[in-house]
């Protein structure tokens, strides 16, 4: 199996996804902490500055990773699983023999590995422009990194609903890009909605991506320095076990599905 | 345990109502190299692609060392090196990196069985050519050291010869033959080319419109080859007549008026032709035909020929 996974990422070699990943993770958190930067005030206080640090950091969680993470999983996704459609190399898997449910397993994981490593990329660049910007003080390191390491695992569940549709319509790299920036699109609209009609904040968490964004909106709220939310976004907040549910419901339909859709095709 | 190799009973592949391979038994014999011979279309990929179990038979069986391919897959398909129709291999990488993840992915760790398959197929080792700027020639060698990198007990190749220039298709039919012989391989190959095949099989499977018309070794083939001897005349009876009198034969077949063939080899066609001449007949064709592989093929394929 590690062969198989090491195969995927040789396979992407010189293919220009990877140095992109790494330019997004960089510019993105220079973006979040610059923009961080620029709201801080004179204040100078401890807690202020702790509570800018925060504040990127959960801006990197809500927008970088939430929405952009989601599309950008998608589009490599979509590399990964038509290379051996487009270049005739599933054949030459099958006879050695490689199943297809390994090989599907093997994509994901590399899927996996790179969303964590985007995640922690994002983590890693959004601390250190905290350090040369001077935009908050650096703190409770090991928690963020860990919860990084999380996020990366848990977003990449949240993309998989993506990733099976773009198996499902087996169609060019443009449609599984648009597919991918829907799906962004979906949640924000989504969350835009609830915003307007607070009655329907049962229905956000049903949806993957947000029901994942706003647990750990929940998590970081018990270590944040800077508390002020109104009452009614705690009613946004899904429990553990209501997480894991909706992720574990994700994580086992799409696997089912996208062996069920990339079995039709391949064979 | 069967003499065979590789062998298939009744096996059949139906997309729809349409059969693409019907009720085929094909028999390949230990280090020998069968030549699956069809016109495009006939079903050869597809019989190729259900030994190695890349397509499901509607029915019947593929049985390759005495097992069959269903169900063990895993132990049978590891001695198995095969090229199914075009070269698949990932255009962004040069050739050692893709053969390596292959290698990889067959437990051979060591780089020594890709610099070997390269070489034998006259590719650069750790070349920084991309796969996508080879001509269709070398992505076709490459496609050749993939499926011998792992020293397969058989070797099942479709149409190796594409793309290969007349310089490049002799030398891989030697690397074939020599693969055959010296190394003891047994090969399953495919082609539509008929002299491709008959300079290059020991056995001959002639496949059209999925069926197994004929499957015989090259030498049984050769033997069924006539030789005749054909005479143009003013009147094939009475040459019929000087044969039957004269030379005491009855090894003729009177095409026409003018025409007749001589099946009798040892008769002296000069004496022949100077009785002929003699008795009064003109003679103005004496010529030695012989039947071809081909001629033989059009016969056995119903007159449409194979390439």
């Amino acid at each position: 199996m590690l062969n198989l996974i090491a195969g995927e990422f040789a396979k992407l070699k010189r293919k220009k996804i990877v140095p992109f990943i790494v330019l997004l993770s960089l510019l993105f958190p220079l973006l979040v902490v610059y923009s961080s930067k620029m709201g801080m005030g004179n204040d100078t206080s401890v807690e202020f500055l702790k509570g800018r640090f925060d504040l990127s950091y959960t801006m990197m969680l809500g927008y970088g990773l939430v929405f952009l993470e989601p599309c950008l999983l998608g589009i490599l996704a979509s590399m990964l699983f038509f290379m051996e459609r487009d270049n005739d190399t599933f054949k030459n898997l099958c006879v050695i023999p490689v199943t297809t449910s390994r090989l599907i397993a093997a994509k994901l994981s590399a899927v996996l590995i790179y969303g964590i490593f985007y995640t922690l990329c994002n983590f890693t660049f959004m601390t250190f422009f905290t350090w040369i910007l001077n935009a908050g003080i650096i703190y409770d390191i090991g928690f963020k990194l860990a919860f990084s390491f999380i996020f990366g695992i848990g977003i990449t569940i949240a993309t998989l609903p993506v990733i099976v549709f773009i198996i499902y319509f087996n169609k060019s790299y443009l449609i599984s890009t648009l597919l991918s920036f829907f799906y962004a699109i979906l949640n924000w609209s989504v969350l835009s909605i609830v915003e307007i009609n607070l009655s329907l904040v049962k229905i956000i968490n049903l949806f993957p991506t947000l029901c994942l964004m706003n647990w750990s909106s929940k998590k970081m709220l018990d270590r944040m320095a800077d508390r002020h939310l109104l009452p009614e976004a705690y009613l946004l907040f899904p429990s553990d076990i209501w997480a894991f549910v909706v992720l574990g419901i994700t994580l086992v339909l799409s696997l089912l599905l996208m062996l069920n859709f990339y079995k039709k095709w391949t064979r | 345990m069967s003499d065979y190799i590789i062998e298939t009973r009744n096996l059949t592949k139906k997309y729809g109502n349409q059969a693409s391979v019907s009720e085929l038994n094909i028999h390949v014999r230990k280090g020998r190299i069968y030549g699956l011979l069809g016109r495009n279309g006939a079903g050869k990929t597809t019989t190729m692609r259900m030994l190695l179990g890349l397509t499901v038979p509607t029915s019947g069986e593929v049985r390759i060392f005495g097992n069959p391919i269903q169900g063990n897959e895993k132990k049978i398909l590891p001695r198995i090196g095969s090229l199914i129709e075009s070269p698949g291999f990932y255009p962004n990488l040069t050739a050692t990196e893709n053969l390596k993840i292959f290698a990889k992915l067959r437990g051979l760790d060591n780089e020594n069985y890709i610099k070997r398959a390269l070489e034998l197929v006259n590719l650069p080792y750790r070349d920084k050519k991309l796969f996508s700027q080879y001509s269709l020639g070398m992505k076709q060698r490459l496609a050749i050291a993939l499926a011998v990198m792992h020293d397969p007990a058989v070797l099942i190749l479709d149409e190796p010869i594409n793309g290969l220039d007349p310089i490049g298709i002799a030398e891989m039919r030697s690397f074939i033959r020599e693969l055959c012989d010296v190394k003891g391989k047994t090969i399953l190959i495919s082609s539509h080319i008929l002299s491709e095949i008959s300079l290059l099989a020991d056995d001959i499977g002639i496949i059209d419109h999925g069926k197994l018309l004929e499957e015989e070794s090259l030498a049984e083939l050769e033997q069924k080859n006539r030789h005749y001897i054909h005479f143009t005349v003013s009147d094939s009876r009475q040459a019929a007549h000087l044969l039957e009198t004269v030379f005491q034969t009855r090894t003729f077949k009177i095409r026409d008026k003018n025409n007749i063939q001589l099946m009798e080899m040892n008769l002296p066609v000069a004496s022949i032709t100077r009785c002929f001449v003699e008795n009064g007949l003109e003679v103005s064709e004496a010529h030695l035909c012989e039947e071809t592989l081909e001629d033989y093929f059009k016969k056995v394929t119903g007159g449409e020929g194979i390439a």
